[in-house]
């Protein structure tokens, strides 16, 4: 029972990071159409950005903020410069996001080596607590509950915003939007940018647990699209219902099925797309 | 550069210029093992095996219209089939070896393809991803099959039933060149018929080729099984070029690579693949020599370079360049 | 010989009742056609036809055959042939290519693997045949986006006429196109004659008049009236959906 606590825990702390890290990606789905492959190599430039400011003296949040930024600015700069021109070509926008990808990887393999890197937690946070006749890391707890928190934040930013307003209204039709007189592109980047902030901060404060490695990229973007395919693109609840459900599923599979855990995370994702394409609670996306 | 070459009657100018890309093509890689130096002579053989892995991708995207991101699914499993197949089983003949793979490779294609078809656009590239994946870490969890994060080795050279072949580098590579073509000769064919053309139509407008009587999934299918085929045998060919096979042959890189190499030579040309491979593994190799660590960062700036500019990719600017060149030569001439 | 029946087809989607519980038959050799304001349900009814779509209810028979559920390319099959309203051509092939296409779709050699395209002759001789008769022939090695609006939408009714079909469905064909073109469009249907079923959506009622036997009014989702031209024309239902719709744009009606 008491190892049923500490998977279960493991699996929402997990799911929480991948919540964090897989809003942009749902988001940028849902309202521009656009695959962004980059965005785990935002998640993995987060944290090793943490990781040099944590070792320089940083305190734990600074990093975290730092990491976000970062990951903020070079998604910005990713989505001006070549995404917005590919709005709508899904092959180019896969091809030259993949690219981005082994950019990044490689830059980040030449300053900060090959070897898996981890941040201590803050040490106020540093303990274990018992858990029946388990020990569970606290810091893990404060994970889910910035998660918790970021969740509230971001439904509400969502649902009851203009902005919020906004970014739903262009998912369903970007040239009423404009017609309305929005700012459509300004809309969109700082949708993009903050999806990749969140992006980088759930990287650094992801490393205490999964650490960071410069090849990390695709295996945190594959579990985040299998997170956005079976919530649903474009809703916050979605994401948070998709993540909850890979994060535990991922967490049971590794502790009792270490070798089969990723196969069946792909099945799930193949089972989702051919029963439901648009997720558990998403808005469907367009199609050709 | 639309695609069909439906003429009703060729011209010499047309006939020649169909043909001229492949006797240069075909006279460069005959010629090409006695003039470079030994070196390179494997790199040459990765060549011709790229080319037909990147050829069979190009027959479901360039020409049908869709992209694979787990196309190297087929290439791992043809080459894990014969790895396995000779290592484990003891299994020695080639053509045994290869009628297996073909087979194999069918019947997953078959049951991956009715997967995949059943969606579009951005949930087709998901689906062959998570298909590619599938793949990728069954091979892995199947260490005593394929050895995996090891590999397996131990492939000798192919035996073709032959008596008195004393095989090195040098004729593997013409036998890989002779099986290169065939599969293109197949491959041509195939694109030049009636079921050839009508792919390009599906790509061009699905809509209409339904309305007009075709059935747009079937033939979206059986392409998806050629080319998945193709794939195999190509995969075939590394296992005894490599030795053996690592996981990295059914691996995401692989099927990207493979992407590259596909836009960089020209999707709407039948030998663009052949162009793109020689530019992206010569690249490769000597990337290798002088920067070794920086590889990934270069093929990154291709893939961006290519999106951003290259329109086309190279092989459809040298058929433009060569309407140029014979338009010169005919008004100079006449 | 009834070439088309329709019987209570309706189309919803979600909530919009795009075609509600439409009737009506089509005799072979007869020319009908299907007028409306915006939004009546004209081509939604023409996709429900054709295949594009599937129905919420109701059926539909071709020549005696239900056809209700049948898919676009088996009807095609069955010698339905459909023009769209927005140009749905190969843009990027030549209109040679596209022609071949349109003619190879109900030839059972379209399958064919292992034998060059240009080895079937014939179909390079009815392609000459068919674009002779709109006159692209000269174009016939341009690629179609380079041709001009008018013939495309000639392309366009080419590329239905090439499986010879029994019942031929056009939608709005001269849209965007000049008088000239206009009064060749009528002219070229008109010469089809009795031995293929037309039925056309239009808006332009010079084509209407022109070319029509019969004509249905649809008007949101429904048959509002059904008749002769002349009947259709003093019909005071149908006088008062346009007349309504002209005045609210405030043009005249022409007839």
């Amino acid at each position: 029972m008491d190892l049923l606590i500490i998977n279960l825990l493991n699996g929402v702390c997990f799911s929480t990071i991948l919540f964090l890290f897989a809003m942009g990606l749902s988001i940028t789905l849902g309202i521009m159409g656009i695959l962004n492959l980059a965005h785990g190599a935002l998640f993995m430039l987060g944290a090793f950005i943490g990781l040099t400011v944590s070792s320089s003296g940083g305190n734990f949040w600074l990093a975290a903020i730092a990491g976000g930024v970062v990951a903020g600015i070079i998604g910005l700069v990713i989505e001006l410069v070549f995404l917005r021109r590919l709005y709508k070509q899904l092959d180019d926008q896969v091809l030259l996001t993949l690219g981005l990808v082994y950019i990044i990887e490689n830059i980040a393999l030449w300053f900060y080596g090959g070897s898996v890197r981890v941040v201590q937690p803050p040490a106020f946070l540093d303990f274990p607590i018992a858990i029946g006749g388990f020990t569970f890391p606290v810091y893990r707890l404060m994970i889910i509950a910035i998660g918790v928190i970021a969740f509230i934040v971001l439904w509400w930013l969502i649902d009851k915003t203009r902005v919020g307003a906004i970014v739903r209204a262009g998912m369903d039709d970007k040239e009423m939007t404009i017609g309305l007189g929005v700012n459509y592109g300004l809309t969109c980047s700082i949708v993009f940018t903050v999806g990749a902030f969140a992006g980088g901060f759930a990287g650094l404060i992801a490393t205490p647990v999964i650490g960071v490695v410069f090849n990390m990229s695709m295996s945190i973007l594959l579990y985040a699209l299998i997170v956005v395919v079976v919530g649903g693109p474009g809703s916050v609840v979605g994401t948070l219902v998709g993540s909850l459900v890979i994060g535990i599923t991922d967490a049971f599979g590794k502790a009792y099925f270490p070798s089969f855990a990723m196969f069946t995370m792909y099945v799930v994702l193949i089972a989702m797309l051919l029963a439901k394409p648009s997720g558990i609670l998403g808005r469907k996306i367009w199609e050709d | 550069m639309g695609g069909l070459n439906l003429r009703s009657v060729p011209r010499l100018q047309l006939v020649l210029s169909k043909f001229v890309p492949f006797i240069v093509i075909g006279v460069i890689f005959i010629v090409l093992p006695f003039i470079a130096p030994p070196y390179l002579q494997s790199m040459l053989t990765k060549v011709l095996i790229y080319a037909l892995f990147a050829m069979s991708l190009n027959l479901i995207w360039g020409y049908t219209g869709l992209m694979s991101l787990g196309h190297a699914a087929y290439f791992g499993v043809g080459s894990y089939i014969t790895s396995i197949l000779i290592i484990r089983y003891g299994m020695d003949s080639f053509w045994l070896i290869i009628l297996c793979a073909i087979v194999a490779t069918a019947i997953l294609a078959s049951i991956f393809g009715i997967i995949a078809l059943r969606v579009s656009g951005l949930y087709f590239l998901l689906v062959t991803l998570a298909l590619g994946q599938l793949i990728y870490f069954f091979s892995l969890a199947w260490r005593q099959m394929t050895g995996g994060n090891s590999g397996i080795f131990g492939v000798p050279y192919p035996d073709l039933g032959i008596t008195g072949i004393s095989w090195n580098a040098t004729y593997f590579y013409f036998m890989v060149l002779v099986i290169l073509g065939i599969c293109s000769y197949v491959m041509y064919r195939i694109l030049q018929s009636p079921f050839g053309q009508a792919l390009v139509g599906i790509r061009e407008n699905k809509r209409r080729m339904r309305a007009l009587g075709y059935n747009t999934w079937l033939y979206s299918y059986i392409a998806f099984i050629i080319a998945g085929v193709f794939a195999g045998i190509a995969g075939v060919l590394f296992s005894y070029f490599l030795k053996g096979t690592t996981i990295a042959q059914s691996g995401l890189t692989t099927s990207t690579i493979a992407l590259l190499i596909v836009i960089i030579g020209s999707t709407r040309v039948f030998w663009g693949p052949i162009v793109g491979t020689i530019i992206v593994v010569l690249l490769e190799y000597f990337v290798s020599i002088y920067l070794p660590a920086r590889w990934p960062m270069i093929l990154g700036a291709i893939f961006i370079i290519s999106v951003m500019f290259l329109r086309g990719g190279i092989g459809v600017n040298l058929l433009r360049l060569w309407g140029r060149v014979s338009y010169w030569y005919g008004s100079v001439k006449g | 010989m009834e070439a088309l029946k329709v019987d209570g087809l309706s189309k919803d989607f979600g909530g919009v009742h795009a075609v509600r519980d439409v009737s009506f038959s089509v005799e072979a050799g007869e020319h009908l056609a299907i007028i409306g304001p915006n939004g009546a349900g004209k081509t939604t009814l023409f996709n429900l036809l054709s295949g594009q779509l599937p129905p919420t209810a109701g059926r539909v028979y071709l020549f005696g055959q239900e056809i209700t559920n049948m898919s676009a390319h088996h009807r095609a099959h069955l010698g339905i042939a459909r023009s769209f309203q927005l140009t749905t051509l190969f843009l990027n092939l030549t209109v040679l290519d596209n022609i071949l296409l349109a003619l190879q779709g109900t030839q059972p050699s379209r399958f064919q693997m292992f034998r060059s395209a240009t080895a079937y002759k014939h179909l390079f001789t009815k392609a000459q045949e068919l674009l002779d008769s709109m006159d692209l022939w000269e174009k016939k090695d341009d690629p179609v986006h380079a041709v001009s609006y008018g013939e495309q939408r000639k392309l366009e009714i080419a590329l239905s006429l090439a499986s010879e079909p029994k019942l031929l469905l056009l939608d709005e064909p001269s849209t965007g196109l000049t008088t000239a073109e206009s009064a060749d469009i009528t002219s070229m249907i008109r010469n089809l004659g009795s031995d293929i079923t037309v039925i056309i959506v239009a808006h332009d009622m010079d084509l209407v008049f022109g070319v029509a036997e019969r004509i249905i009014v649809l008007h949101y989702g429904e048959i509002i009236a059904e008749g002769t031209p002349e009947e259709i024309s003093t019909d005071s239902r149908v006088k008062e959906i346009y007349m309504g719709v002209e005045e609210a744009t405030g043009n005249a009606q022409s007839s």
